[in-house]
């Protein structure tokens, strides 16, 4: 099979009967993908950027209106604005922590210690569960009289302090005014975009990197077994402690994987939807409003009250966020293609 | 010994310790942060659990203790009262409350209430309630009940095993045509392939659902189904990975004993790829089971198909005054593939290996 294939001669003649035997197998073997997803998938684009022209609501033939979607998505400020504004907080949080403790917990999971099997199958428990049973768990946890709020108290408690409990999964005020009004000013609600992310949002966000560092560690923990030992036992005769081996030989060992991380990371943190749609629906004062869940909210009519369904506007957001999301995976693409062959 | 008698020594905190037993006091401390991590990290699922054992009165009760516990009572002649915790001379004693008063009360020992009532100087009012714990096992049978679990049950097996079954196997289709076979174009597919992982789903659905809506699928799981036969990206790259390894002498060897490619694939190719199977089996098990999105958009309004997820959070919306409730709800949804993972924890741990990635 593998002889011909390789000859340079057969290949500039074009495929020899051999080659087009392997290359008919080859696509029969392909033809699930092929026959749909390859087809589908192509197509379904190709729809999905017509209506992005256009005005459609599901029952009535799309309307052209040229490049109307996209003006009204980027000029809505109280929307698709605003969703991408919350969506950067979330992304620029979420995706660094969750890396770092995916990376803390293989680390300490990865030491030689009793019952480490056992550990690594707990830590890794929440990732199996849904995100819908986390949420439904933290939104007892998040009340006003839950158990945050609880702990804080007890915590400001030893020192003397009082706790107000914050009702965390209602509450718009920013985490940059928090900082204005500690210092006795405020900042305008004509100025959203410079109140950070709202104490929502940030509950939000700690639920989802104590959700996904798990899932992550697997790969880390995964990656952690193929640092041949050599490299270490050469550290260590090079004089290296454990700190120093940890600088020079695991972490260059582990850029591939967590570039892979950060680029699946920001891949899935860019459409958070699950959570907000179960905690939140966007609020407070759409301090939680994500991309996803507008373009949801618009193709199947349940934003508004109005229930007006508009497929078209719904498209040209899905597209500006693709292309949002594609340059940050291109960005990171320049980075994990400089020293990775293997993923 | 006596040779090697000599060990460094080295100051750790206050004692000389040699280094055998420096290794032993780290290694105690490295599991002991793993714990006091995991307490941590299991505080969430542990608070739901405990929540879904208490009844209703506790959970609104803003000063009750942490464990399910009821406020203990105590019948005497005829009558209930409050048992609270008192200072006694002989340490601190579970009461009865009978006669309220200001500044002294009148108590009953429920271990000796021959005695009679006894005068208790004090303001009872600065008594902690006496609490005996109290699990409200029944919560379990009533979330079961109201949300009708068996059918929601039914429905998420039923899409997850369907959907597993036909993702697994088209995906190993595909996966082997790209790990194996030389045919113009294969770059350029394989690229279109692993774009569709970067593609938000967000800008597929649009299109999809117009799709399904216009041949009649939405209402229906067609649109959640079919699809998961022509295999997903994410299959596809981890099988990939994994037949890659897999040495080219076991084909060459099939080939000249006369077997077809098919053949091949089928008798030699998949036992040995049983544990890149299973990971991928499990990860889509996982997937499906906890799938929320598209349950969601396309089984809208028809609430008999509903799987768990969709089905959890109709009821929040419904019963938000019974927490515990849905907590019960919660942890039965989370059971399912929690014990399967435990159950194939091994096989699950070392496919994620030698898939190298997960999803």
């Amino acid at each position: 099979m593998a002889a011909s294939a390789k000859s340079p001669v057969a290949r500039k003649r074009g495929l020899t009967a051999r080659e087009r035997d392997e290359a008919i197998t080859g696509y029969l073997f392909l033809s699930p993908y092929l026959l749909v997803t390859a087809i589908f998938t192509v197509g379904i684009i190709a729809f999905a950027l017509y209506i992005s022209f256009t005005s459609y609501n599901l029952f009535q033939a799309p309307q052209f209106n040229g490049l109307e979607n996209y003006q009204k998505a980027l000029t809505d400020t109280n929307g698709f604005i605003r969703s991408l504004v919350n969506i950067f907080w979330y992304v620029i949080t979420v995706v660094p922590f969750q890396t770092a403790a995916a990376l803390m917990l293989a680390l300490i999971l990865n030491r030689k210690i009793r019952g480490q099997q056992f550990f690594r199958t707990i830590f890794y428990g929440p990732s199996v569960t849904s995100s819908i049973v986390i949420s439904a768990i933290f939104l007892w946890l998040y009340l006003k009289t839950g158990y945050v709020n609880f702990m804080f108290d007890r915590i400001f408690g030893l020192f003397g302090a009082d706790w107000s409990a914050i009702e965390w999964l209602n509450d718009p005020r920013g985490l940059f005014q928090l900082i204005a009004n500690a210092f006795g000013g405020d900042i305008p609600s004509n100025l959203w975009y410079l109140r950070g992310p709202s104490i929502t949002w940030m509950a939000i966000m700690f639920m989802n990197i104590f959700t996904t560092a798990p899932t992550f560690m697997i790969m880390y923990l995964a990656a952690l077994q193929d640092v041949p030992p050599t490299l270490y036992e050469a550290a260590s005769i090079d004089g290296a402690d454990g700190r120093q081996a940890f600088w020079n030989v695991t972490l260059p060992m582990l850029r591939p994987v967590t570039l892979l991380i950060v680029v699946l990371g920001t891949i899935g943190a860019f459409q958070v939807f699950d959570q907000v749609q179960f905690l939140t629906a966007g609020g407070p004062l759409n301090t939680t409003l994500t991309p996803v869940y507008l373009i949801y909210g618009e193709a199947l009519g349940r934003i508004g009250g109005g229930s007006i369904i508009r497929m078209g506007y719904a498209s040209a957001m899905a597209f500006l966020l693709a292309i949002i999301i594609f340059i940050f995976t291109l960005i990171q693409r320049r980075y994990i293609e400089s020293g990775t062959e293997q993923y | 010994m006596a040779a090697t008698s000599y060990q460094p020594s080295a100051r750790f905190l206050f004692w000389d310790v040699t280094l055998q037993q420096r290794k032993i006091l780290l290694r105690g401390t490295i599991t002991l942060v793993t714990l006091l991590l995991l307490a941590i990290y299991l505080m969430p699922l542990g608070y739901g659990a405990v929540t879904s054992l208490k009844s209703k009165q506790q959970v609104a009760d803003p000063t009750a203790p942490i464990l399910p516990a009821e406020a203990a009572r105590y019948e005497y002649e005829g009558r209930e009262y409050d048992v609270y915790q008192v200072p006694t001379e002989d340490g601190i004693q579970q009461w009865a409350l009978v006669n309220k008063g200001r500044e002294s009360s009148e108590f009953v020992d429920p271990a000796n209430p021959e005695a009679g009532l006894v005068e208790w100087q004090g303001r009872w009012r600065t008594l902690e309630p006496a609490r005996s714990l109290d699990f409200q096992w029944n919560n379990y049978p009533r979330a079961w009940e109201t949300i009708d679990f068996l059918r929601l049950m039914l429905n998420t097996l039923m899409y997850a095993l369907t959907t597993m079954v036909g993702a697994v196997v088209s995906s190993a289709f595909v996966a082997y045509g790209f790990a194996r076979f030389r045919f113009p174009g294969k770059g350029l597919l394989f690229m279109v392939l692993m774009g569709t992982i970067i593609l938000p789903p967000a800008v597929t659905l649009v299109p999809t659902y117009a799709f399904f809506t216009y041949i009649g699928w939405t209402g229906t799981w067609l649109p959640l189904i079919v699809p998961q036969f022509f295999a997903n990206a994410y299959n596809v790259f981890l099988l990939r990975q994994y037949f890659l390894t897999i040495p080219n002498e076991m084909e060459e060897a099939a080939a000249i004993d006369g077997a077809g490619p098919l053949r091949t694939f089928i008798s030699v190719i998949l036992p040995q790829a049983v544990p890149a199977l299973t990971a991928v089996s499990l990860f889509h098990f996982f997937f499906a089971w906890n799938d929320f999105f598209g349950p969601l958009i396309y089984l809208a309004g028809n609430p008999d198909w509903y799987p768990i997820s969709v089905g959890l959070t109709f009821f929040n919306g419904l019963y938000s005054s019974e927490p515990q409730l849905i907590l019960a709800a919660a942890i039965i949804t989370l059971l399912p593939p929690l014990v399967i993972f435990f159950l194939a924890q091994r096989v699950f741990m070392q496919g994620v290996v030698v898939t190298g990635v997960d999803k």
